[in-house]
């Protein structure tokens, strides 16, 4: 998963960037409002976190700039904990508030909760065939026997799994697998399908040449 | 008091009995009593007055003309004895009789004394204390006549030609009966007077107090959640409506210093839960699972920096909060501003150079009254803002001079400036313009400048700020100079 972290101050930014890193997500990172936006309107994030005191352009702004064009789920994370601070957030089109300081586990159960609503699952475990994947514990077991995966190859099973009967291309999966300071050669995400699949299972994955990847 | 007989086993002072104060129940009771009770009271003298006015004249009157019509009684007796009536003959003419009244205790009677004081003559029922005078009356001038009152009687005494004297009086029993009639009719007016006084005045009350009730209960009302509303009493006596009105400003500075109260106690909330977060998360993430040395190291750098800004702004807010209480500037020593200005530059010269700018000072000798530390405070946050919001290469000058009975302190930067908008916003509490936000590395508390201006305040000084946008600003602390001895 694709993430994108707006928020100004460098200590706060940085160990959002490494904490969500660890679990998974690709991080991109925006220090201001402008570059932010910029960003936000640039890639198909699969979820934007947002703080609200931004310097060059207010995380309102942002939010309402970017809610013209995209429907990016936004997070706001705010030191901002009034009722009337929540409610304008989640009124300016953000689909999700969490004040400062906040719980480290709760902010990532919030993102993966918003990730799986913005692609039609609500549910947290996903089966295919005799395995059975939990988005939420990010495990996947086949009966009782757990399997364990990188964090790329787990968020690669992760993401088709969500999209589960669809198509992805190889484009997107570049996407929202890897983000802008990854060094992305051509041929890495065979790499990590090629992983997967000897993990997994030879079927698990299936290859629609010239259109991309299916589990179906 | 000393007791010579060395009896000690009493206290001298005994405790004084509690004073007891009589409580001033006129003053307590309620505004409508008093008005009703006040007004009441006035009428009641007003109408007794005029009560009595009224029955005196009419008194006045009655008297004056049974005395007139005595007199010409005895005027025309005295013209009948000059005529050498018979003496036995005498009698009140019929018009008098008449006038006088036929009723038995109305009927007047009389007497003839000769100049010895022999009574030549009288009529029946002569009371008692119809008695000739010890000096007769005059025969001449504006009052040739005496009277005489006692019970209801009223005699009149006239002098006869011969030298003695006639008496003529009646009890004035019929006037009396007119009189108390009178007096009734009077009452009676009164007391519906008197009524009518208490209806009013009990109306008028109520229209002075329905407004001050109609205040009380929305004073009542408003309370922190309803601080909003406002009084509206609907139309009221003139000093009344100044009244509300005046508790409706009262009401909107109240309801200011609120908000900006809950404003600041949100901004600093909220800026402490900035670094608060970043200890929180690093710790919660660097404890998630093992770490290399490294790592640990960096995750203490990051806690050690949050907690150092907290520090710093747990400090500021509790500078200001002692500003807010009246107690900065507290402990005041004759300081020369110059030295407090170079020590604070002195310190703050790596910071130039880190910023790359030129850190120049000019300072002559100025003393003032103040404290050395807050002194220092002002020198170091104005001078820490014209670095941090300086370009690079740029200029930053401190200047002490003492002029007059004035020291001036001016610091002048060449960095980005103030826009004129920001300028009346300068001094608030956690202002920060987009010009402090969009400037990098600036990391400051927002409570810089406000804790200056207060400093500056509770030294008795002013400060001011010039600055375009662009062209640097530059900010000028005028302090009261010390009165040196000689």
């Amino acid at each position: 998963m694709r993430v994108l972290i707006i928020e100004d101050q460098t200590d706060l930014r940085r160990v959002l960037m490494d904490m969500l890193e660890e679990n998974g997500f690709a991080v991109d990172v925006a220090a201001d409002g402008l570059d932010g936006l910029a960003k936000a309107m640039a890639y198909p994030y699969d979820v934007i976190v947002l703080d609200i005191m931004l310097p060059k352009l207010d995380g309102r702004r942002v939010l309402e700039s970017l809610r013209a064009t995209h429907g990016t789920p936004v997070l706001i994370l705010s030191a901002r904990d009034a009722l009337d601070d929540r409610v304008a957030g989640l009124n300016l089109g953000a689909d999700d508030y969490l004040t400062k300081p906040f719980d480290r586990a709760e902010l990532l159960a919030r993102l993966r909760a918003l990730v799986r609503r913005s692609a039609g699952k609500a549910a947290p475990t996903v089966v295919i065939g005799d395995l059975k994947v939990d988005l939420a514990a990010r495990t996947v077991t086949r009966g009782d026997e757990a399997i364990a995966l990188t964090a790329r190859e787990y968020a690669l099973l992760e993401y088709l799994a969500l999209h589960r009967g669809r198509v992805v291309e190889r484009a997107e999966l570049y996407d929202h697998l890897f983000d802008e300071t990854d060094d992305t050669v051509s041929n890495v995400l065979d790499v990590y399908v090629s992983v997967v699949r000897k993990k997994l299972g030879p079927h698990v994955i299936e290859t629609r040449r010239g259109l991309g990847y299916v589990i179906p | 008091m000393s007791s010579p007989d060395g009896h000690s086993s009493e206290p001298d002072t005994a405790p004084a009995p509690p004073v007891r104060r009589r409580r001033r129940r006129f003053a307590t009771a309620s505004l409508r009593t008093q008005l009703i009770a006040s007004h009441l009271g006035l009428a009641a003298l007003i109408v007794l007055g005029f009560g009595i006015a009224v029955l005196g004249v009419m008194w006045r009157g009655v008297y004056r003309q049974a005395e007139a019509d005595l007199l010409a009684a005895a005027q025309l007796m005295l013209r009948e004895l000059a005529a050498g009536a018979s003496a036995d003959s005498l009698d009140v003419t019929g018009t008098y009789w008449h006038r006088f009244g036929p009723a038995p205790r109305d009927r007047a009677y009389f007497a003839v004394w000769d100049a010895s004081g022999r009574q030549r003559l009288s009529s029946g029922e002569l009371p008692i204390e119809a008695a000739p005078l010890e000096i007769p009356p005059r025969t001449h001038g504006p009052h040739p006549f005496e009277t005489r009152t006692y019970g209801s009687h009223l005699d009149v005494i006239v002098a006869t030609p011969e030298g003695g004297q006639l008496l003529i009086g009646r009890p004035l029993a019929k006037e009396m009966d007119g009189l108390w009639r009178w007096t009734a009719i009077v009452g009676a007016l009164s007391l519906g007077c008197l009524v009518l006084a208490a209806v009013a005045a009990w109306w008028l009350a109520a229209l002075l107090v329905r407004p001050l009730v109609r205040m009380a209960s929305g004073v009542e009302a408003i309370d922190r959640q309803t601080l909003a509303t406002r009084l509206n009493i609907g139309t009221a006596p003139a000093e009344i409506e100044r009244l509300s009105a005046a508790f409706n400003r009262l009401l909107d500075r109240l309801q200011a210093a609120f908000e900006r109260q809950v404003r600041f106690t949100a901004d600093a909330s909220h800026e402490l839960r900035t670094p608060l977060s970043i200890i929180l998360s690093q710790i919660e993430h660097t404890l998630s699972r093992e770490r290399t040395e490294a790592q640990y190291r960096e995750a203490l750098d990051t806690c050690l920096r949050a907690g150092r800004r907290m520090r710093s702004l747990v400090d500021d807010l509790l500078l200001l909060a002692r500003a807010d209480a009246g107690s900065l500037a507290n402990r005041l020593d004759t300081v020369d501003l110059a030295t407090i200005a170079g020590e604070a530059v002195a310190l703050l010269q790596p910071l130039a150079d880190a910023n790359r700018v030129t850190l120049t000072a000019d300072l002559a000798s100025a003393m003032v009254h103040g404290d050395r530390d807050q002194l220092g405070r002002v020198v170091w946050n104005l001078v820490t803002n014209a670095l941090q919001y300086n370009v690079p290469a740029g200029r930053c000058t401190v200047e002490v001079r003492p002029r007059r009975a004035q020291v001036f302190l001016v610091v002048r930067d060449t960095g980005v400036g103030i826009p004129a908008e920001a300028i009346p916003h300068l001094f608030e509490r956690f202002y920060r313009g987009d010009s402090a936000r969009t400037v990098e590395r600036v990391d400051g508390t927002g409570l810089g400048l406000s804790l200056v201006a207060e400093i500056v305040a509770a030294h008795g000084g002013t400060i001011a700020v010039d600055s375009q946008p662009g062209r640097g600003a530059s900010f000028t602390v005028q302090l009261p100079a010390a009165q040196v001895l000689p």
